[in-house]
């Protein structure tokens, strides 16, 4: 008896069945998109311009870019706008959680982990692909260049999104100290645009820094997605498509490993 | 009853010196650990940026490399007054430190020209690494005159003062964080630092003749390699009427109360 009440009545008292996997994916999507829902659209413009910026910037620091350079510009940026969410933008918001505490009650949430992934991958795709096919689209009629799409371009844009978001994933929530994380996805900007050969052939490098980048994965997937949108440029594509999938595999390892401990 | 005597007011040059040279001291101390960061990050981007052009151009002539070169210290020197200042200011805002700072009984003057020595200062030792850096990488030559030290010096006030106004006059720090690294990538992309102005649409150049990043590019080129320059009066005189500028918006800014 509590207040005079009998307990009884408790047992008859209804509890809400879990929600399946797919209704818990809907209600995150709908909370995430909700929460973005003044920066969505400042992100997707950012990526844009960015993206059809570098494109066009690009293109200066020639005196007269050549064709073989031009596609290895244009080809590449769409790469770097899906991994930059993902590897960059990604771990500087987790950081940026923790270090306003917001962190601890997301992570107390009833859902899944695998729902959680899934919708920021989701949110991902939703902010870099409009820059892809934009950035491609200004690369293509700016340099009057010539691409060979295939359908394996689809597949490939997804499978590079995800390793991304995984990797990003994997630093924002592995790292611990939030301005460390902020630091490690500042150097990947710096990384990625000038010292991995994602808009330049890996030949341009120091042969140390080319065998780095050989098992770094920003290399490999600038050929995995090259292979998707010209012919003869991407040489090694079952090498790209193991080593990407290794650092995926890894990233999720790490991403169990930390989401799962007790804090 | 005791009768109470006010302290008299202190003013004048001596005081402004005074509390000048106590603000030094007091930002220096609170942003010493800031300083191995900032070269990090000055140094990354400036000698950073001149690797990459070669790796993006997989070969350069020695004029393009001479270019390459002689613009780095600007990539360098730009993000400090651009970036880090208004970033800092942002942070004091937030934290309310900055209040405290303002509320200090020393000349408002005194404090801006405080911060803009330490950053306009901080700037240099990564600007000079990241030179000797590009310069070893790409076997460049020099030939530095005695103008190099007033071309950097008025460089580093110059984007300290234009970062400073910027912090003022957009209160909110995410506002601010956006527009320093739009001008960010505006000055790697779109403005004939490290590369040849004939490179660019002339459009493009007209445009950057009266903004102050491309004549920045200028005073310090010609402070490294007079060849490569024409005409830098213009760009002194360019610069000097944006720092004097930038100085106005500023005195406006601090001047205003809340």
């Amino acid at each position: 008896m509590i207040g005079g009440r009998s307990l009884a009545g408790a047992s008859e008292a209804t509890v809400a069945a879990p929600l399946g996997w797919l209704a818990s994916f809907r209600a995150m999507l709908a909370w995430d998109l909700a929460d973005l829902r003044l920066q969505l659209p400042m992100l997707i413009i950012v990526q844009l311009l960015s993206g059809v910026g570098t494109v066009l910037g690009f293109g200066l620091f020639f005196q007269h870019i050549p064709e073989r350079a031009a596609l290895f510009i244009v080809t590449g940026i769409p790469v770097i706008n899906l991994i930059v969410i993902g590897v960059v933008a990604l771990p500087q918001n987790v950081a940026s959680q923790k270090l306003s505490h917001t962190y601890d009650y997301l992570v107390s949430l009833p859902v899944r982990r695998t729902i959680w992934v899934a919708t920021t991958y989701v949110v991902n795709l939703a902010i870099g692909l409009p820059a892809v096919v934009v950035t491609l689209a200004v690369g293509v009629a700016r340099y009057h260049l010539h691409l060979a799409l295939s359908p394996e371009i689809v597949p490939a844009l997804f499978f590079v999104s995800l390793a991304g978001t995984m990797l990003g994933l994997a630093v924002g929530h592995g790292v611990d100290r939030p301005t460390l994380t902020q630091s490690i996805s500042q150097l990947l900007v710096f990384a990625i645009f000038g010292f991995c050969p994602i808009m330049f052939p890996a030949a341009h490098l120091p042969g140390w820094l080319a065998g780095l980048n050989a098992v770094a994965p920003f290399e490999s997937m600038a050929e995995i997605t090259r292979a998707g949108l010209t012919t003869g440029m991407a040489t090694d594509l079952a090498r790209a498509l193991l080593v990407v999938a290794l650092w995926l595999a890894g990233s999720l390892v790490v991403l169990t490993w930390t989401m799962g401990r007790r804090r | 009853m005791v009768a109470t005597v006010a302290p008299a007011l202190r003013r004048g040059p001596g005081n402004w010196v005074r509390a000048y040279r106590a603000l030094i001291v007091y930002d220096f101390t609170s942003l010493r650990l800031m300083l191995f960061e900032t070269a990090f990050f000055q140094t990354l981007m400036g000698a950073g940026l001149a690797m990459t052009y070669g790796f993006l151009l997989g070969h350069l002539t020695p004029r393009i490399a001479a270019y390459v070169v002689t613009g780095a210290p600007t990539l360098a020197l730009v993000p400090v007054g651009l970036v880090f200042l208004p970033g800092q200011v942002s942070q004091q805002r937030v934290s309310g430190s900055y209040d405290f700072t303002w509320s200090l009984p020393v000349p408002r003057s005194a404090a801006v020209a405080s911060l803009l020595t330490l950053f306009a200062g901080m700037a240099v030792p990564g600007a000079v690494v990241t030179l000797v850096l590009s310069a070893w990488r790409y076997r460049v030559a020099l030939s530095p005159s005695p103008s190099i030290v007033p071309a950097v010096l008025l460089v580093s006030v110059m984007t300290a003062s234009l970062g400073y106004g910027l912090a003022h006059l957009v209160r909110s720090p995410v506002v601010v964080n956006v527009v320093a690294n739009a001008l960010i990538f505006f000055v790697i992309l779109f403005t004939p630092i490290a590369f040849p102005a004939s490179q660019y649409p002339s459009w493009l150049v007209h445009v950057q003749q009266v903004l102050p990043l491309y004549p920045m590019a200028e005073i310090v080129r010609s402070g490294l390699d007079p060849g490569l320059v024409a005409g830098v009066g213009r760009a002194y005189a360019v610069l000097g009427a944006w720092t004097v500028a930038a100085w106005a918006a500023v005195g406006w800014v601090v001047g205003r109360r809340g």
